[in-house]
C-alpha cells in the first residue's frame, strides 16, 4: 500500500514535470502554437470549446458520442468475442475453422477496412460499430481461445477425479479459471478498440473526438488536435482505470495463485 | 612553433567557417539545392507534361522530387513539418495554413476551377435550392467544399436543413453507389463516376465566379526555401507556363502524353484538364487576379483568400481573431514578375 | 499372490504404458510389463528413482490416461474414466482460488448433488480434523503451502472415494511441516482405512506411512522389491528412529534405490535419440 501510494505520487511527479517542461517550451517561444502550442494556449481552447462547442457541437456532445460509439462496440464485442474465443478453446476443430479468418484480419490496419466498410455497410452509425466492434472483437476472441488453453491440466484434472460432468466442468471449473486472462484480454482488447476510434470517425462523421481531431488537423488547429489527444487519451485512461477496478472486484484472486 | 599551429588551426576555422557560410550567401547568384521536392495530387494538369519529360529537372538544373499527396490537409502538414518545399495546393487548404501561421507564400495560380469541380445530384433534384433536406457530401477542407458552402449560399439553401457528410472522394462514390448520399460536390474522375451512377449535374464551380467565389489551385512555397533560391522560383513559373502553353497549342495530345504517364483513361484526362482555366502568368498579374507587388493588396485573390478565411472561421475551422488584417503579405508576386520580365 | 476371495481393490496387470513424442519423433516406455495388486484398505508407497514412471502408473489408475497394453482394475472392473471413486492429491494442492476452503472442501459432493446437510457436516469433521477451523471463509491465496495441501486432501476425502491417490503430496514442502503433515495423514487413515496409494521420494516418509512400500526399477519402471513394514501402529518417528528393524529396512531401502538411480543416470546420460 505504501509503495502503491508512492508509485502514484511518482507518477503524479513525471506528469508534473512534463507539463511544466511543455510550459517552459511555450513560454520561451521555443515553438509556435503550429507545432506546440504551450499548455496555456489549450486551456485556452478549452474554454473556446467549451463555450461554444466545435463545429456546432458542445465539447462534451463530442465525448458523449465517442464514448457511446466505443461502449456499444465494446459490450458487443465482449458479449459475443467471449463465448467464441471460449469455444474455440475448448474445441479443437472450431478453433481450426475460424483461427484462419481471426489471424487474418486482426493485425489489418483497420484503416484499410474503412472502403470495403463504406461500400458494405454504407456511411452510419453501423460502419463506425462494425471498425471498433472487429477490431476489438478479434482481441478478445484471441485472448479468450488462449485463456482456456492455458488453464492448468492439474486443475482440470482434480475436477475431473472430483467427478464433475462435462457442463460442470466448463461451468464451474474452466470459466471461473479463465476470467483473470478474460479480463486482461478484455482490457487490452478496449484499448485496441478505443485507438480505433479515429478510423471509425473518419467515416463522414459530424462530432466524436477522432473526428474533432482529423477535422481541426486539416486546418492545422494543433492546438485542438492537441486537445482531442488529451480527452482521447483521459478517457481511454478512464475506462481502464474503470475495468481494472471491476476487475479487482471481480477476480480478487488474480495472480495469486 | 606553438604560434605557428595556433595560426595554422585558426586558419582552418576561419575557413571551414567560410566554406558553411559560403553557399548560402552564393545562394543569390544560382546556386541550387540538391533536390527540389515539390508536392501534387494524382490529378490531370498540364504540367504534368514537364513532369514526364524530366522537363523540371532540366530547368531547375536539379534533381525534383514528387510527392503525391492524399489530401491537402496531408500537404500542410508536410509543408510545416518541411518535407516539401513547393506544392500545388488548393485554395482553401492555402488560406487555413496562411491563417495558421504556415510560414508559406503563395506565387501563383495553376488553375482556376471551372468546371472540373461540379455538384452531382441524384436524379429527380434539378436545382440547388431542391437540396434543402438533403444528405450533402464534400471533402473537407477542400476547394469542393468551400464551392459547395458557396453554392449553398448564393441559392438560399437554409444549411441547417440539410445533412453535411465529409467524406474522402472515393469514399463519396461508395456512400453514392449505395444511395446514403443525394448530392456530392468533387472533383473527377468522382464526379463523373457519379453523374454515370444516376447524377446530374446541379452546378459546376464556374456558375459561382458571377457571385464573386473564386476557387482555384495555387503553387506554394516554403518562405525559407523560396528566400534561399528565388531564381529556382522563376525558372520553375516559367517551366510551368512553357507546358500550360504547350497544353493549349495542343490539348489532345497533351492529354494522351499525362493520361499515359499517370495511367488513366484519356478522355478523363481530356475532361480534367478543360475543366480549370490556366491564366497567363501576365494576366495573374492584373488586378483581376493576383495583382502585382503594388496591387495586390486589392486585387482580387487577395479579396478572395479573405472570403475564403471569413467563411472557414464561420464554420469554427479557424479562430476569427487568427485572420490577417491582409493576404496580400503572404502573396508574393516578385517571383512571376521576373519570370515574366526574364522572358 | 494367488489370492482367494475378492478381488484386489487395485489391481495393474502386466501394463505398458509408452509416451508418442511427436517431435522428437520418438518413443518414451514410461511402464512396462507392470503388475502390482493394493488389498483392500492397504496403505501402499510407492517408491523408485526419478522418471521412472510412479506418477503415469498413479495417472493410470485415476483414469487420466490409459494403458498401452495390459489392464487396470478397481475392484475388478477396468478403469475407463476419472472419477470420485477415486481421490487423488497431486505436489501442488490444485485448489480452485475462487472458492473459499469450505467450498473447495464440498466441491466433490456439490458436483454430484449431495445433501447439503450431508456434505456441510462432513466438511466440518474433515475441518476439525485438518486442523483448519477458523479457515473455513478462507481463500486458498490466504493459507500457507501445508494448509493448501490439507485443503486438497480434505477435497479428496469428503467423497469418501474408494481409494486415495496421492502424488507426492509433500514434496513441495519443508521438513517441518512435511513431519506434521505425515502424522495427520496417518491419524485420519487410521480412522477411514481408505486404500491408499502414496507416490513418494522420500525413504522415511515411506516407511513411516505404509503397509507396504513398493520399489521401482529404473525406466520403464518395475517392480523391484515388495516390502512389508511390521510397525504397530500408531507410530511415532521417536520410537521408530532408534528401532533395530526400522534401521535395517531403511538401509535396504536406500540400497536399493541407490543402484537404481545410478542405473537411471547412466541410461539417461547414454540415451539419444533412439
Ligand atoms: N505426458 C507425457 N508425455 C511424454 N512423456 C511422458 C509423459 N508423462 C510422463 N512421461 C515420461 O514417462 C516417464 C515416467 O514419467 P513419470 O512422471 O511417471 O515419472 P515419475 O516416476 O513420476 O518421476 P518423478 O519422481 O520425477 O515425478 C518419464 O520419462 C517421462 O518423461
Ligand atoms: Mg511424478
Amino acid at each position: 500500500m505504501i509503495f502503491g501510494n508512492r508509485k502514484t505520487l511518482i507518477s503524479a511527479a513525471a506528469v508534473a514535470t512534463a507539463i511544466a517542461a511543455w510550459t517552459i517550451v511555450g513560454s520561451l517561444g521555443l515553438t509556435t502554437s503550429l507545432f506546440l502550442p504551450p499548455p496555456q494556449e489549450i486551456l485556452t481552447t478549452t474554454r473556446e470549446l467549451l463555450r461554444d462547442g466545435y463545429r456546432q457541437v458542445p465539447l462534451w456532445g463530442h465525448i458523449l458520442v465517442s464514448l457511446a460509439r466505443a461502449l456499444v462496440a465494446f459490450a458487443a464485442a465482449a458479449l459475443t468475442g467471449v463465448p467464441i474465443g471460449l469455444l474455440m478453446g475448448m474445441f479443437p476443430a472450431f478453433h481450426a475453422v475460424l483461427d484462419p479468418f481471426v489471424q487474418f484480419l486482426r493485425p489489418l490496419p483497420k484503416l484499410a477496412l474503412i472502403p470495403l466498410v463504406i461500400v458494405w455497410f454504407g456511411i452510419g452509425e453501423l460502419s463506425k460499430f462494425l471498425l471498433i466492434y472487429l477490431a476489438t472483437f478479434l482481441t478478445v476472441v484471441v485472448s479468450a481461445a488462449a485463456a482456456v488453453l492455458s488453464v492448468k491440466e492439474g486443475r482440470i484434472r482434480a475436477a475431473l477425479a472430483l467427478g464433475v460432468s462435462p457442463y460442470k466442468l466448463f461451468r464451474y471449473v474452466i470459466f471461473p479459471s479463465v476470467m483473470p486472462d478474460l479480463f486482461t484480454g478484455v482490457r487490452v482488447a478496449i484499448g485496441i478498440g478505443w485507438t480505433t476510434l479515429i478510423a471509425a470517425e473518419m467515416i463522414a462523421a459530424n462530432s466524436g473526438l477522432g473526428w474533432m481531431v482529423i477535422n481541426a488537423s486539416s486546418y492545422l488547429r494543433t492546438d485542438i488536435v492537441m486537445l482531442g489527444i488529451l480527452l482521447l487519451g483521459a478517457t481511454g485512461y478512464a475506462l481502464d482505470l474503470l475495468l481494472v477496478t471491476v476487475q479487482r472486484l471481480a477476480v480478487p484472486w488474480m495472480g495469486k495463485d | 612553433m606553438a604560434r605557428t599551429r595556433r595560426g595554422l588551426l585558426l586558419a582552418g576555422v576561419t575557413g571551414a567557417l567560410l566554406a558553411m557560410v559560403g553557399p548560402i550567401g552564393a545562394a543569390w547568384a544560382q546556386d541550387v539545392p540538391k533536390v527540389v521536392r515539390f508536392g501534387w495530387f494524382n490529378g490531370p494538369r498540364p504540367w504534368i507534361i514537364g513532369k514526364a519529360e524530366g522537363l523540371f529537372d532540366k530547368r531547375l538544373g536539379t534533381k525534383v522530387e514528387w510527392i503525391a499527396f492524399p489530401s491537402g490537409a496531408t500537404a500542410l502538414t508536410t509543408l510545416a513539418a518541411k518535407e516539401v518545399d513547393i506544392v500545388r495546393l488548393g485554395s482553401s487548404p492555402t488560406v487555413a495554413g496562411i491563417v495558421r501561421k504556415l510560414p508559406i507564400e503563395m506565387i501563383a495560380i495553376s488553375g482556376v476551377i471551372a468546371t472540373s469541380e461540379r455538384l452531382i445530384g441524384k436524379k429527380g433534384i434539378n436545382t440547388v435550392k431542391e437540396l434543402e433536406g438533403k444528405r450533402l457530401a464534400y471533402p473537407p477542407g477542400s476547394t469542393a467544399h468551400y464551392a459547395l458552402m458557396a453554392a449553398l449560399k448564393v441559392n438560399n439553401v437554409d444549411v441547417g436543413k440539410t445533412k453535411l457528410l465529409g467524406l474522402t472522394p472515393a469514399d463519396m462514390v461508395a456512400a453514392w453507389k449505395r444511395g446514403d448520399i443525394d448530392a456530392g460536390y468533387v472533383w473527377g474522375p468522382f464526379s463523373h463516376q457519379m453523374e454515370s451512377d444516376n447524377g446530374r449535374e446541379l452546378l459546376a464551380t464556374k456558375d459561382l465566379w458571377k457571385s464573386s467565389y473564386f476557387v482555384w489551385n495555387n503553387y506554394v512555397v516554403r518562405k525559407e526555401f523560396s528566400q534561399q533560391y528565388p531564381a529556382l522560383i522563376v525558372k520553375f513559373l516559367q517551366t510551368f507556363e512553357e507546358t500550360a502553353n504547350r497544353y493549349k497549342q495542343n490539348p489532345d495530345e497533351a492529354a494522351r502524353l499525362i493520361a499515359a504517364h499517370l495511367d488513366q483513361k484519356f478522355e478523363f484526362a481530356r475532361d480534367t484538364l478543360a475543366g480549370l482555366e490556366y491564366l497567363p502568368l501576365k494576366e495573374q498579374l492584373t488586378p483581376k487576379w493576383l495583382g502585382n507587388s503594388q496591387t495586390k493588396e486589392t486585387a482580387t485573390i487577395a479579396k478572395s483568400m479573405a472570403d475564403a478565411a471569413n467563411f472557414l472561421a464561420e464554420l469554427g475551422d479557424i479562430r476569427k481573431q487568427d485572420i490577417p488584417s491582409s493576404f496580400a503579405p503572404s502573396i508574393n508576386t516578385t517571383y512571376m514578375e521576373k519570370a515574366v520580365g526574364g522572358k | 499372490m494367488a489370492n482367494l476371495g475378492p478381488p484386489p481393490k487395485i489391481e495393474l496387470r502386466h501394463v505398458s504404458k509408452s509416451f508418442q513424442d511427436l517431435k522428437r519423433g520418438r518413443e518414451t516406455v514410461a511402464v512396462e510389463k507392470f503388475s502390482l495388486a493394493v488389498q483392500d484398505g492397504e496403505f501402499l508407497c510407492l517408491l523408485g528413482p526419478s522418471g521412472c514412471g510412479k506418477s503415469t502408473i498413479l495417472n493410470l489408475v485415476a483414469g487420466f490416461e490409459h494403458p498401452t497394453k495390459g489392464e487396470v482394475l478397481l475392484d475388478g472392473e477396468p478403469i475407463l474414466r476419472p472419477g470420485p471413486d477415486r481421490g487423488v492429491v497431486f505436489q501442488e494442492p490444485m485448489l480452485f482460488p475462487w472458492l473459499t476452503v469450505l467450498d473447495n472442501i464440498t466441491f466433490g459432493p456439490r458436483m454430484n448433488g449431495g445433501r447439503p446437510e450431508a456434505y456441510l457436516s462432513a466438511a466440518a469433521r474433515y475441518i476439525t480434523l485438518m486442523g483448519l477451523s477458523g479457515f473455513e471463509r478462507h481463500r486458498p491465496y490466504e493459507l500457507s503451502g501445508g494448509m493448501k495441501q490439507r485443503v486438497a486432501i480434505a477435497r479428496a476425502w469428503i467423497t469418501d472415494p474408494k481409494v486415495l491417490l496421492l502424488d507426492e503430496p509433500f514434496g513441495a514442502l519443508d521438513a517441518q511441516t512435511r513431519l506434521m503433515m505425515q502424522e495427520l495423514l496417518v491419524r485420519v487413515w487410521e480412522q477411514a482405512r481408505t486404500t491408499v496409494v502414496f507416490v513418494t521420494h522420500d525413504v522415511e516418509e515411506a516407511i513411516f506411512l505404509a503397509d507396504r512400500v513398493c520399489l521401482m526399477t529404473a525406466r520403464p519402471g518395475q517392480l523391484k522389491e515388495d516390502l512389508r513394514i511390521p510397525f504397530d501402529r500408531p507410530r511415532n518417528y521417536e520410537d521408530l528412529v532408534p528401532d533395530k528393524r526400522y534401521v535395517e529396512l531403511k538401509r535396504q531401502v536406500f540400497h536399493s534405490i541407490r543402484e537404481e538411480t545410478i542405473k537411471f543416470m547412466s541410461q539417461d546420460a547414454g540415451a539419444g535419440p533412439a
